[in-house]
């Protein structure tokens, strides 16, 4: 599950990265672009550049073990969700839609921060973009300082 | 490929946020911001261990880490494979990476957040680029000149600052020649008070008031934290961060007008502090800064260490007691006819000096003009010597005779700038002279 806090932040431009590990738990690193939660946040879809991520998206096989960290770039506020991969599958339609449409409103909440256009694009590239559904197993507040690495609800029954 | 680290060091500035990715023994991934990766040599990184203690504890199981850094100009990427070596809690790294830390910090108002609990240090498997249709955009700009010349060119000026005979002279000397090698517009030189809790202004170059005696707390600031840890400290994008004025000391109530205001530029980007240490003392701090991102690069901090360095050697010989005798003055000039009088206010509780109601100085500076002025008033003597200052228990300077100097320095300084009806000139070596367009009156207002 995702606790409302972290949702309530995706409705925001946030930057996000995720992790995954070959066979040998080399871990690799990509940048997603843009976020869906489905079934009422017990799963969520992210948007990533395989020709810009071949590695990471590599590892994405379905059961794999995923990280993913998304920080608002005005205020450092920072989240990790742990989970399973469920699927992977290239980003068309609703889900191409998503992946533009979070390129478009970060690159200018990053242009609006003083960030110059031709840093962006390298973060942003899109080619190749595939969905990755992972189930969401565990949240953590990341934001810098004391509190990060506690572990967030759900709250207790 | 494996591309080497010191043709990225871009990468290591700070600017923008690195990527930690490691996993447990289990193979769970996690993934964290990191602030900064610092350079270490072309085969080594450090992260700052501060509180990603998941990232610690799977780094401890492992001994693997996969970071992403990202080029402060360019916003290329590039992913290193890291193996863990060791962890330092002490040592030049580690004091390094603490004063960074604190600088950037403190620009974010966390100063106390951030404290650096070891500096780890990881072996670069390998260093890949991430691909990117942007990869041709916007290559770093080489600096114009080359290094071996600018290396040169601080060779020179470090030469001709040692050169020069007087710690007064070698101030200028030393900022002109930053100004006219490097072209670094806006310079200070800060020196530090006995006790170490402030750094004074001594000379400057680039600001529209030269603001000598004004103060920084140490710890504050990249002047005040360069000054406490001893290290030097650059800051490459504070688009983001507070204002230097920040770290101008407060001023406590009722004592505003006794505040001389710090130079600065009001938007800095970019800023250097370099201490000026010499006999294991810290003897000042050489300040540049600039409106322009990215201005000085680790090479700058090299160049600037490389200047500061005979100017903290003069520093400290300048406070050692004179041993020549001091030479035969040329007579001094009278006063002329029906020069008007002047009003001297001395406030006993801090020392400060007012000249016909203007502030002037505190402290120590402020405690030596007024015992000349007192004597000149007692016996009409105009001309000391350095060495009669002291010894002069009147002065109560047992511990400041190591900077009595720098003192004379500031205090001589701070009346030209102002322009004030008394001077201080120096008729020769190792002595002083009132100049006086104007019969001092003096009043002393009494500890409250």
């Amino acid at each position: 599950m995702i606790p409302d806090a972290l949702s309530a932040l995706l409705e925001n431009p946030v930057m996000m990265v995720m992790a995954t590990r070959d066979a040998a738990l080399r871990p690799a690193i990509a940048r997603a672009l843009g976020c869906h939660l489905v079934e009422d946040g017990r799963a969520m879809d992210i948007f990533v550049s395989r020709a810009q991520w071949p590695d990471a998206v590599a590892n994405c096989a379905p059961g794999a073990p995923i990280a993913f960290t998304f920080c608002r770039p005005s205020d450092y506020r920072t989240f990790q969700v742990k989970g399973a991969v469920v699927e992977i599958a290239a980003a068309a339609g609703p889900d191409a839609d998503r992946a533009e449409a979070y390129r478009g409103a970060m690159a200018a909440e990053l242009m609006a921060l003083g960030v110059p256009p031709h840093q962006i694009e390298h973060w942003l590239r899109a080619g190749d973009v595939v969905r990755i559904r992972f189930l969401t197993h565990e949240s953590f507040a990341q934001t810098p300082g004391p509190g990060a690495g506690a572990r967030m609800g759900p709250e207790p029954a | 490929m494996t591309i080497r680290l010191r043709d990225i060091r871009d990468c290591f500035e700070g600017v923008v946020p690195s990527i930690i990715a490691t996993t447990d023994s289990g193979g769970t991934p996690n993934i964290s911001y990191l602030s900064q990766v610092y350079y270490v040599d072309d085969g080594h990184v450090a992260l700052s261990n501060q509180f990603f203690s998941k990232t610690a504890a799977n780094v401890a199981a492992t001994g693997r880490a996969t970071v992403m850094v990202v080029h402060a100009r360019s916003g290329a990427q590039f992913l290193l494979d890291l193996a863990f070596e060791r962890s330092e809690t002490e040592g030049a790294l580690f004091e390094r990476m603490a004063a960074q830390l604190r600088a950037v910090s403190s620009q974010h108002g966390m100063e106390t957040l951030m404290a650096l609990r070891s500096a780890d240090v990881y072996r670069v498997l390998g260093c890949r680029a991430v691909t990117s249709a942007a990869a041709a955009a916007a290559p770093p700009e080489e600096p114009a000149v080359p290094p071996s010349e600018r290396l040169a060119a601080a060779a020179r000026l470090s030469a001709a600052i040692g050169a020069e005979t007087d710690a007064d002279r070698m101030l200028d000397r030393a900022l002109d020649g930053l100004a006219e090698a490097f072209g670094f517009e806006n310079l200070m030189i800060l020196v530090p008070d006995a006790a170490g809790r402030h750094l004074t202004t001594l000379a400057s170059r680039g600001y529209q008031t030269a603001g000598v005696g004004s103060e920084v707390d140490f710890g504050r600031g990249v002047v005040g934290i360069a000054a406490e840890a001893r290290r030097p400290v650059r800051l490459c994008d504070m688009s983001r961060g507070r204002r230097f004025a920040a770290a101008v000391a407060a001023p406590l109530a009722g004592d505003a007008q006794r505040v001389i205001p710090l130079p600065g530029l009001r938007e800095p980007m970019s800023q250097l502090a370099v201490p000026m240490l010499s006999g294991g003392r810290l003897r000042g701090v050489l300040f540049a800064e600039s409106e322009a991102r990215f201005r000085f690069t680790p090479e700058d901090e090299d160049l600037v260490a490389l200047v500061a360095a005979p100017l903290a050697a003069a520093l400290a010989t300048a406070a050692e007691p004179e041993e020549r005798e001091p030479e035969a003055a040329p007579p001094g000039r009278a006063l002329p006819a029906g020069a008007a009088g002047i009003r001297i206010r001395y406030f006993a509780h801090d020392d400060s000096v007012f000249i016909d109601d203007a502030y002037l100085i505190k402290g120590v500076p402020g405690r030596l003009l007024f015992h000349l002025l007192e004597t000149h008033a007692r016996s009409g003597r105009r001309d000391f010597t350095n060495r009669e200052l002291r010894v002069d228990p009147a002065l109560r300077l047992p511990d400041l005779k190591d900077n009595l100097e720098t003192r004379l320095i500031l205090l001589r300084r701070r009346l030209a700038e102002r322009n004030a009806p008394i001077q201080l000139s120096r008729p020769a070596r190792g002595r002083l002279r009132l100049e006086l367009s104007g019969q001092p009156a003096l009043e002393v207002v009494p500890r409250g």
